[in-house]
C-alpha cells in the first residue's frame, strides 16, 4: 500500500502548526510526503493531480481543512486521476486544530497524532465495493383518493407505468363523500389535469365522470384491491395484490343502469347514511362514472340472474373469482389517507345512542348536503323532516391529551363550508359553530372565515359540554366564553368536526412496506422539515393524509413532491450506491439472528442455504451502513466498510501515538460522521474568529477526534479496546436521539452508553470517563461543554491506570 | 402561579397539568353550579392559575368554595384536566393556611351542632306529608360529631374559628 500524504497550510492561516516539523514526521513512513500553501487553489489542484499522478499512490491522507469541505472540494480531481472519495482519508488540521488551539508545541503534537491515524487508516486501505441497483421503471400507488390520484397521473404523464390500487370499489376515498370542497366550494369529484394550458384543452381541472384519468395508457387501476405482500427493495419490489370481483368486468360496463332497474334486491344505502335505498347491483358513487357499477353478492337471491339478462353489453359475471396479481415495480407512493375518529368515543355527544340519530359527522353532514346525496341537497332530519337549526361543534376529539393530540388541520374550515352551504341555500336555518379557535391559516380561509359571518353564521367560543335530547330536539349546552354565560341552543342537527386519524389497516400495510409508523398512528415521514414525504425505506414515499391531517391542497402538494422523487429515481434506469455497506463473515457468524432485528432498515434477512442450513445476507440496496448490527452481533462477525472495528482501531493507534509519554489524560471523541462531525468542525469555525481568545467554543488540546459513520456502529468492545489503546476518557458524540440519521442509532449508543457507565462502575472506573452527547451543527457548544468539562475532571482523575 | 408554588409546594404536580388549558369552556359548560350561578366559572379559576393568581382567588375571592365537587368538568376536559381535583386541592390548602369564608364555618358548625347544615323547612315537611313519605328521623349527633372528630374536621374548624377571631 503507497500512501501520499498531502499537507495543506490553508493559505498560511494554520501557521501555528509547526509545518517542518510534521512534514519530517510523516516523511518517516513509507509513501510520500508533500506541502503545499493552499492546495484547493487552481495551482494547488494542479498540483495534486500532477503528484499523484506521478507517483501512483493507492491511498492519500489530505492534512488541512476538514473532510467535510476537502471532500466536496476535491471531489471532482479525485475523480479525475481515476480514484475513489473513500481512497481519500481527511486529517482535519484546520478546525480541529489549527482554528483552535494557539499554543504551537501543543498544536504540532496533536496534528501529528491526527495526520497519524488517518495515515494508518489510509493504509489499511478504505476503498468501499459500490452495487449497481437496476431500478423496475413502474410504480405502485395505494390508495386512489385525491393524493393517489395526483401522485399516479404525475408519474404516468413522466412516461412511468403506475399501478394505482384502491380496497373500495371506487375511488376518491373520503373527498367521493364530501360533496364539495373549501375554499375553492368547488366539487370534491374534480380532478387536478396534467394537460398544459394552450397546448391540449384539458388544462386546469376536469370531472372524475369525464378525466377518464384510467385510461391513460401508463395507469393501470385496481378497485376493490388490497395489498397482500411486498417483498424487495429499491428499484425491484415484488407486491401481490388481491383483487376481489366486482361481478362486472370494468371495461365492458358501460354505466347504462339497466342491471340495477332490473335487480329485485333493495337495501339501505350505507354511502347516504341508510337515508335512501340502493340495490344490491349499485353504482357506489352516483355521480362517479370512473368506476363501474358492482355487486353485493351476498344480497343476491339464490339463482337470481336479472342483472345478467338485463345488461346489453354482457359485463356482468356472476361467477367471477377473487384473484392474485403479481406486479413489480420499482417504488411506492403510499396514498392510503384518513377515517374520521371515533365518535362514539366522544361519550357527552351521543354519537350512535338512539334517540340522537340526528348527532351526525361533518363527513355525514356533508352527505345531507351533497346534490348527489339521500336528500338532493335539502338539510333535513334523518327521518325527513325540515330543519330549522343547526350546531357545529369543532375539534371533536382533536387537541385534545385524551383523545387525539394534533390538530386535524380541516376541521375549522369543513365546518365553515358547511355553514355558508346551509345559509346560502336558505338563511333561515339558525347556524352555529361552537370552537375553541377558528384555525383559518390556508390561503384564502380567513376570508372564507368572514364570509360565513357576513352570511350570518354565529360563531361561539365555547366547547360544548353535553348535548341532550327530549327524544324530538336537541340541546346543546356549553359555555359563551366571551360573555361568561351559560348557554343551551335548542337545535335539530349536531354535526362534529371530528379529528382526522389514520386510515384502518396502515399499520398493517407498514410492516409490509418495512416503514415506520409515527406515534400519531399515521406513516412516519423520514424528517419534519423536507424529505417530508419520503420514508426511511429507500423507493417508499407517503403522500397526503397518510402522512398527517392535511387539506385538499396540502395533500395534492405532498403527492406531486412524493411523485417527482419517485420520478427521478425511476427515470435513472440504474443507480449506483457508492457509501459503506454491512459485511457478515459467514464463518464468525453463530446464526443467532441478534444483527436482523438491530437493522432499523431491514436490510439483513436470513436465506436458506445448503449447509448449515440458513445464513445471514446483507441486502446492500437497503443499507445505509450505520452499523447498529455490528455494535449487536455478539461475535463479532460483521464490519462496515470504510468504518470497519479493524481501520477505526488502526486509526486509534495513530491518534493515541503519544498516550504513553503524554503525562495529559487523552480524551477520544468518537463523533458520528453527520450532525455531530460537523458540530466539532462548528466549533472550530467559531473558534478561529477570536482565535487565542478562550471562548465557549474552543476545547481542551486533549480531545482528539475520530468519525464513525453513526454512534449506533459503536460497540462495548470499541469502548473496551479504546480504553487499552490509551484513551483516558471517551466522549460518544451522535445526533439528538430523536434526529439520528439511521434512524435509531443515536438512541442505541446512548443506552448502550448508560449500560457501559455502570460497568465501569462495576470494574472500578470512574464512569465519568464516559460520556454520550448529542448535538446538531448549531449547538456546538453542547459538544465543547462536556469535552471541557471531561477534560477538567480527568485532570483531577489522572491518567486511566492500566 | 409563581408564589403559588413557591407557597405550596405539593401544589405543583397538579398546576403542570393546569398549564395545558386552552380556556375551551368545556368544564364551565357541564358544571351544574355555573350553570346557575355565572360567577362561579371552573374556566375562570383555571385561568386564574394560569395568570398566577392562586392566593387572589384563595384568599380574597374565594370562588372555589361553590364547586360541589361533582367532578363532571374533570370527566369532560378534552385535555385531561382534574379540575374538580385542583378545586378541592385549593380548598384543603386554604383550610391549611387557615382561610376560609364565614359561611363556610357555619356551616361546618351547623353539621357539627345539629346535624344538618340547614333544617328541614316547615313546607317541606307538610309537602312529605302530602306526598305519604316516612316522617325523617333526626340525625344521629354522638355518631356524626364522632366522625368529625376522628377525621380531624373539629380540629380543622377550631383552627379556622381561632383564626377568624
Ligand atoms: S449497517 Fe445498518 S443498515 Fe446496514 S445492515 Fe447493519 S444495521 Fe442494517
Ligand atoms: S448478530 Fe452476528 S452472529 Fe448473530 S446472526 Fe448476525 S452476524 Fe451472525
Ligand atoms: S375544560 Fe379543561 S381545557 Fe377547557 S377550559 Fe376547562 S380546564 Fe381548560
Ligand atoms: S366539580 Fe365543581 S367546578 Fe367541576 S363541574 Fe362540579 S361543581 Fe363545577
Amino acid at each position: 500500500m503507497k500512501v501520499g500524504t498531502f499537507l495543506c497550510n490553508c493559505g498560511g492561516s494554520l501557521d501555528n502548526l509547526d509545518w517542518d516539523e510534521l512534514q519530517s514526521f510523516m516523511k518517516d513512513k513509507p509513501g510520500f510526503c508533500v506541502y503545499h500553501e493552499s492546495l484547493c487553489s487552481q495551482e494547488g489542484k494542479n498540483f495534486f493531480k500532477e503528484t499523484v499522478n506521478r507517483e501512483q499512490p493507492d491511498s492519500i491522507v489530505f492534512g488541512g481543512c476538514t473532510p467535510k469541505t476537502a471532500g466536496s472540494l476535491f471531489e471532482d480531481v479525485v475523480k479525475e486521476v481515476n480514484m475513489s472519495p473513500y481512497q481519500m482519508v481527511g486529517a482535519n488540521l484546520r478546525e480541529h486544530i489549527g482554528w483552535i488551539e494557539p499554543d504551537k508545541t501543543l498544536a504540532t503534537n496533536k496534528a501529528k497524532a491526527v495526520l497519524l491515524g488517518s495515515y494508518n487508516k489510509a493504509n489499511y486501505g478504505t476503498n468501499v465495493e459500490k452495487h449497481r441497483i437496476e431500478i423496475q421503471d413502474a410504480a405502485i400507488v395505494i390508495g386512489a383518493g385525491p393524493a393517489g390520484i395526483q401522485a399516479a397521473q404525475d408519474l404516468a404523464e413522466k412516461g412511468h407505468k403506475v399501478h394505482l390500487i384502491d380496497r373500495n370499489p371506487y375511488i376518491g376515498g373520503n373527498s367521493a363523500k364530501m360533496g364539495t370542497f373549501f375554499p375553492s366550494e368547488d366539487c370534491a369529484t374534480c380532478m387536478p389535469s396534467n394537460g398544459i394550458k394552450g397546448i391540449d384543452q384539458s388544462h386546469v381541472r376536469r370531472c372524475h365522470y369525464r378525466s377518464a384519468f384510467d385510461l391513460h395508457p401508463n395507469i393501470d387501476l385496481y378497485i376493490n384491491s388490497e395489498i397482500e405482500d411486498i417483498k424487495g427493495s429499491l428499484g425491484n419490489y415484488t407486491t401481490e395484490v388481491k383483487v376481489k370481483p366486482t361481478y362486472v368486468h370494468m371495461d365492458k360496463c358501460i354505466n347504462c343502469n339497466l342491471c340495477a332497474q332490473a335487480c329485485p334486491v333493495e337495501n339501505p344505502d350505507e354511502f347516504n347514511l341508510g337515508m335512501v335505498k340502493r340495490k344490491a347491483m349499485h353504482l357506489p358513487v352516483g355521480v362517479s362514472t370512473t368506476t363501474k357499477y358492482v355487486v353485493e353478492r351476498e344480497e343476491c337471491p339464490d339463482g337470481c340472474t336479472e342483472c345478467v339478462k338485463a345488461c346489453p353489453v354482457e359485463a356482468i359475471d356472476l361467477n367471477m373469482q377473487e384473484t392474485t396479481k403479481t406486479i413489480n415495480a420499482g417504488g411506492f407512493v403510499i396514498a392510503t389517507g384518513f377515517e374520521e375518529f371515533d365518535p362514539r368515543l366522544v361519550e357527552e355527544y351521543h354519537y350512535g345512542v338512539p334517540g340522537y340519530e340526528n348527532v351526525v359527522t361533518q363527513t355525514e353532514l356533508a352527505r345531507l348536503l351533497d346534490l348527489a346525496g339521500p336528500t338532493l341537497g335539502s338539510l333535513k332530519k334523518k327521518n325527513g323532516d325540515p330543519v330549522e337549526s343547526i350546531v357545529i361543534i369543532n375539534c371533536v376529539g382533536s387537541r385534545s391529551t385524551k383523545y387525539n393530540i394534533w390538530c386535524s388541520n380541516i376541521c375549522c374550515m369543513i365546518g365553515i363550508k358547511h355553514a355558508i352551504k346551509i345559509k346560502e341555500k336558505d338563511p333561515n336555518i339558525d347556524v352555529t359553530c361552537c370552537y375553541i379557535d377558528i384555525r383559518a391559516v390556508g390561503s384564502n380561509y380567513e376570508e372564507f372565515y368572514n364570509k360565513a359571518r357576513d352570511l350570518g353564521v354565529k360563531f361561539l367560543r365555547g366547547r360544548p359540554a353535553e348535548v341532550e335530547t327530549d327524544g324530538t330536539t336537541l340541546y346543546v349546552q356549553a359555555e359563551d366564553s366571551q360573555a361568561d354565560q351559560f348557554v343551551t341552543i335548542k337545535t335539530d342537527i349536531v354535526a362534529l368536526s371530528m379529528s382526522m386519524v389514520a386510515s384502518p389497516g396502515a399499520e398493517e400495510l407498514a410492516k409490509k412496506l418495512k416503514v415506520d409508523i409515527s406515534d400519531t398512528g399515521f406513516f412516519k415521514a423520514l424528517y419534519s422539515k423536507f424529505k417530508t414525504t419520503e420514508t426511511k425505506k429507500a423507493g417508499v414515499f407517503v403522500a397526503g393524509t397518510a402522512v398527517a391531517p392535511a387539506d385538499i391542497p396540502t395533500s395534492l402538494n405532498r403527492a406531486g413532491y412524493a411523485a417527482s422523487h419517485l420520478d427521478m429515481l425511476l427515470s435513472k434506469g440504474t443507480v449506483e450506491k457508492k457509501f459503506p455497506t454491512a459485511v457478515i463473515d459467514d464463518d464468525k457468524c453463530t446464526l443467532c439472528e441478534l444483527c436482523v432485528t438491530a437493522c432499523p432498515f431491514g436490510a439483513i434477512e436470513v436465506i436458506p442455504v445448503a449447509n448449515p442450513g440458513v445464513k445471514m445476507q446483507v441486502d446492500p440496496v437497503s443499507c445505509l451502513g450505520c452499523g447498529q448490527c455490528v455494535s449487536t452481533c455478539p461475535a463479532a462477525a460483521i464490519g462496515v466498510d470504510y468504518y470497519s472495528e479493524d481501520i477505526i482501531l488502526s486509526q486509534l493507534e495513530g491518534l493515541l501515538y503519544d498516550a504513553k509519554d503524554n503525562l495529559d489524560p487523552l480524551i477520544v471523541t468518537l463523533a458520528c460522521w453527520e450532525c455531530a462531525y460537523s458540530a466539532t468542525d462548528a466549533s472550530g469555525m467559531a473558534a478561529r474568529t477570536r482565535f487565542g481568545e478562550v471562548t465557549p467554543e474552543t476545547y481542551d488540546h486533549t480531545v482528539r477526534i475520530l468519525p464513525v459513520q453513526c454512534t449506533g456502529n459503536i460497540s462495548a468492545r470499541l469502548i473496551q479496546k479504546t480504553f487499552a489503546m490509551g484513551a483516558d476518557g471517551i466522549i460518544v458524540l451522535g445526533c439528538y436521539e430523536d434526529k439520528c440519521h439511521y434512524d435509531s442509532g443515536s438512541q442505541a449508543s446512548t443506552i448502550r452508553v448508560a449500560l457501559l457507565k455502570q460497568m465501569l462502575q462495576f470494574s472500578g472506573i470512574d464512569p465519568q470517563r464516559l460520556e454520550k452527547q448529542t448535538t446538531f451543527f448549531m449547538s456546538s457548544d453542547r459538544f465543547t461543554t462536556v469535552a471541557n468539562k471531561m477534560a477538567k475532571t480527568l485532570k483531577e482523575l489522572g491518567k486511566l491506570e492500566r | 402561579m409563581i408564589e403559588s408554588t413557591e407557597l405550596i409546594g405539593e401544589f405543583k404536580g397538579l398546576y403542570d397539568k393546569v398549564k395545558l388549558c386552552y380556556q375551551c369552556g368545556t368544564c364551565a359548560g357541564g358544571c351544574p353550579v355555573f350553570k346557575q350561578y355565572s360567577r362561579f366559572n371552573p374556566r375562570r379559576i383555571m385561568e386564574k392559575l394560569l395568570a398566577g393568581e392562586f392566593t387572589k382567588e384563595v384568599f380574597e375571592e374565594q370562588q372555589i368554595w361553590y364547586c360541589t365537587g361533582c367532578y363532571t368538568c374533570s370527566t369532560r376536559c378534552p385535555q385531561g384536566i382534574d379540575i374538580g381535583h385542583i378545586i378541592n386541592e385549593m380548598k384543603n390548602m386554604a383550610v391549611k393556611v387557615k382561610n376560609a369564608p364565614e359561611g363556610i364555618i357555619a356551616e361546618m358548625t351547623a353539621i357539627l351542632e345539629t346535624g344538618v347544615t340547614a333544617g328541614i323547612s316547615q313546607s317541606a315537611m307538610k309537602r312529605r306529608v302530602k306526598l305519604e313519605l316516612p316522617e325523617l328521623p333526626p340525625p344521629d349527633l354522638s355518631e356524626i360529631q364522632k366522625l368529625m372528630e376522628v377525621t380531624g374536621v373539629v380540629a380543622k374548624l377550631n383552627s379556622l374559628k381561632e383564626h377568624a377571631n
